[in-house]
């Protein structure tokens, strides 16, 4: 499903160079639930948006839902995004200016779906993370967990092959950060979905069906 | 996507509700601006009633004579050659006008040496800016008659409240019938409605009202009479004096547009031929035809060069203008920039889950349209505002400003103008932001 192959970033500024991925090669699997760990600064979110097709390795070649990706910043890889992938975010990243419902919605605004199946589909991803009932809400009147909870539903309304999930339970506590990630177990065993994770949390990868983990920008496990 | 884009925009006004207010006062000020430039523009150059016809139009408005003699100028340079004084002249050959007079036409003039024009359609002699004073009930009213022939109502179409123009047989038999306005019947009558078939005195004559028309909304002293009355009512001495000057004004209309050019030039070649009964006196004549672009500008500025008049106030109209929009607009630009760069997270997201620059950039142009076009309905209700209390406060007598259809038209090509070019730059600014790193130094 996704093919990383020699990738490396490095971040350069008028002086100084950091190698932020050494040579990261990487095969996730059609359904696999995949976790990524490692200590601050090694490079997990980097390798996580670069699968993501949101941030461009500096050499290496990837592969995702068997098409080689060139060129990040065209309108093409904005399209593929929008129809393979689904982006979960440690700070939610919701529109506070949304309902919950258009917050849902956003990803098929820019496929060519008509207003009511939008909101069909909308509702529908909600009420399969249990927040039908908030979806004329706004973001400020949700708590973490529901918030999460929203993005969740944001990430899977355009059912996306792989789901990129960036520390979803970092924000959250324990009894909260259980329930996304047994929402998020749920999607993988029942629909199929493709999920990468960042996690800080050794209970939680250990949920999951494999561990990757880096340490200074390299693959150690 | 666009109900979204516009809730969302809406939502953006209601979030800083100061940082709103200043942003809207601009737009709708710097659109009440323009929209009262709009109106007075329309008014006094637009397409209107009595005028709908300018275009077509060539008009004459003052006859010059001049005293032109040859004059040589001789230029002696002197010179030391071989230790002897030398010499050489040259001269050139200029021209130099003793005397010159310009003033209107003469009915007499205009009759006899422009009267049967070959490349104009139709044309009317008249005589405006007559001022009379009347004295009625202990009140003073003054007059502004104007004098034309039957042809004048074919070329300026005024609107008739009631009543019908005077015909070529009034002006034969020298009828003492008069049109007037609404406003002068008004303010003789009390009321227009009572107006028709009563009776007006106008210097020393009692005409019988025929006709009654809305005021022309312009300055143009050619329609902006309260009276018009037959020409052969004008004083007697007017119409039979044989001097070049007098008080007549001439107007020609062309078949098309693309005439007149021709009829400038067979005006100005017939005058030229014109040869003054005493030479020694005057032994040049000429006038300039103008058309009614060149007519408003002589009228404004110099209207001996119509032509170079007009190319003045168009760029100082274009300078005022790009100062009006240009300004405001680098405000506003700017207002606009420090807005939407508070969502950069928004932007990231919006990227990330499929929207390409050319949706971001297409977005917040429509979010900044939205809000110039709320600033432009505060600021055509303002205008509205304005141009009734300029009207109702009499400010400027002559004009009429509405805010009408063609008003609207311009309002709305601005505001969209004003919103999209304010917009775009901040816009695409923010559209080539790069996800990865937007989302990491930003939250939402």
């Amino acid at each position: 499903m996704l093919t990383l192959q020699n990738i490396n970033k490095v971040y350069r500024t008028d002086t100084i160079e950091t190698l932020a991925l050494n040579n990261i090669s990487l095969s996730v699997g059609q359904g696999e639930f995949l976790s990524i760990m490692g200590p601050s600064g090694c490079g997990k979110s980097t390798l996580l948006n670069i699968m993501g097709l949101i941030d461009e390795p500096t050499q290496g070649q990837i592969e995702v839902a068997g098409q080689q990706i060139a060129d990040y910043n065209s309108k093409a890889t904005a399209r593929f995004r929008n129809q393979h992938l689904g982006f979960i975010f440690q700070s939610f990243h919701l529109i506070n200016d949304l309902s919950v419902l258009d917050n849902v919605e956003l990803p098929l605004l820019y496929r060519k779906v008509g207003s009511a199946e939008r909101r069909r589909l909308a509702e529908e991803a909600l009420e399969q993370v249990g927040l039908k009932n908030r979806m004329r809400h706004f973001p400020s009147q949700l708590s973490g967990g529901q918030k999460q909870r929203v993005a969740i539903a944001r990430a899977i309304v355009g059912r996306p092959d792989i789901i990129l999930a960036d520390e979803p339970t970092g924000n959250l506590d324990s009894v909260m950060g259980n329930e996304v990630m047994d929402i998020l177990l749920r999607l993988n065993e029942s629909a199929g979905t493709t999920i990468v994770m960042v996690t800080h949390d050794e209970r939680m990868a250990k949920r999951t069906h494999r561990l990757v983990r880096l340490f200074d920008g390299s693959q150690v496990q | 996507m666009l109900l979204n884009y516009l809730k969302l925009a809406l939502k953006v006004l209601g979030r800083n509700k100061f940082f709103t207010a200043i942003s809207l006062f601009g737009i709708s000020f710097t659109l009440l601006i323009l929209m009262l430039i709009t109106a007075f523009y329309d008014a006094e150059f637009g397409k209107n009633a009595p005028l709908t016809e300018k275009d077509r139009m060539v008009f004459l408005g003052s006859l010059k004579l001049e005293l032109a003699n040859p004059d040589t100028v001789w230029t002696i340079d002197s010179t030391l050659m071989d230790g002897q004084m030398a010499y050489d002249s040259t001269f050139t050959i200029g021209e130099d006008v003793s005397s010159t007079s310009i003033s209107q036409f003469s009915y007499d003039f205009l009759n006899k040496h422009l009267g049967d024009m070959e490349t104009s359609a139709n044309q009317t002699f008249f005589s405006g800016g007559h001022d009379y004073d009347i004295f009625l009930d202990n009140r003073k009213i003054s007059i502004d008659a104007l004098y034309a022939d039957e042809e004048y109502w074919n070329l300026f179409d005024f609107e008739f409240v009631a009543g019908d123009p005077f015909t070529g047989g009034h002006v034969r038999d020298a009828s003492p019938v008069a049109v007037i306005t609404t406003d002068l019947a008004e303010r003789y009558f009390g009321s227009s409605e009572e107006a028709m078939g009563q009776e007006i005195e106008l210097g020393s004559r009692v005409h019988k009202v025929i006709g009654l028309v809305e005021k022309a909304r312009t300055t143009a002293p050619l329609v902006a009479a309260e009276a018009f009355l037959p020409l052969t009512t004008i004083e007697a001495r007017m119409l039979e004096d044989t001097d070049f000057h007098g008080n007549m004004a001439g107007v020609f209309m062309a078949s098309e547009k693309a005439d007149i050019p021709l009829i400038k030039e067979e005006v100005s070649s017939k005058v030229s031929a014109v040869v003054y009964p005493t030479p020694e006196d005057y032994n040049r004549v000429s006038t300039i035809p103008m058309d009614s672009a060149e007519m408003f500008a002589g009228m404004i500025l110099d209207q001996n060069d119509p032509a170079k008049a007009l190319s003045i106030i168009r760029l100082v109209f274009g300078i005022l203008l790009l100062f009006f929009v240009l300004l405001p607009t680098l405000n506003l630009i700017n207002m606009n920039l420090s807005r939407i760069m508070e969502r950069e997270a928004e932007i990231g997201v919006r990227k990330a889950f499929g929207a390409h620059s050319g949706t971001i950039l297409y977005q917040f142009v429509f979010e900044n349209i939205i809000i110039t076009f709320i600033g432009g309905v505060i600021g055509m209700l303002l205008a509205m505002l304005v141009l009734y209390l300029i009207n109702d406060s009499q400010v400027l007598p002559q004009l009429t400003l509405r805010f009408n259809g063609t008003v609207f038209l311009y309002s709305l090509i601005i505001c969209l103008l004003f919103g999209i070019i304010s917009g775009l730059l901040p816009a695409w600014k923010v559209s080539r932001l790069q996800i990865a790193d937007v989302l990491k130094s930003n939250q939402l």
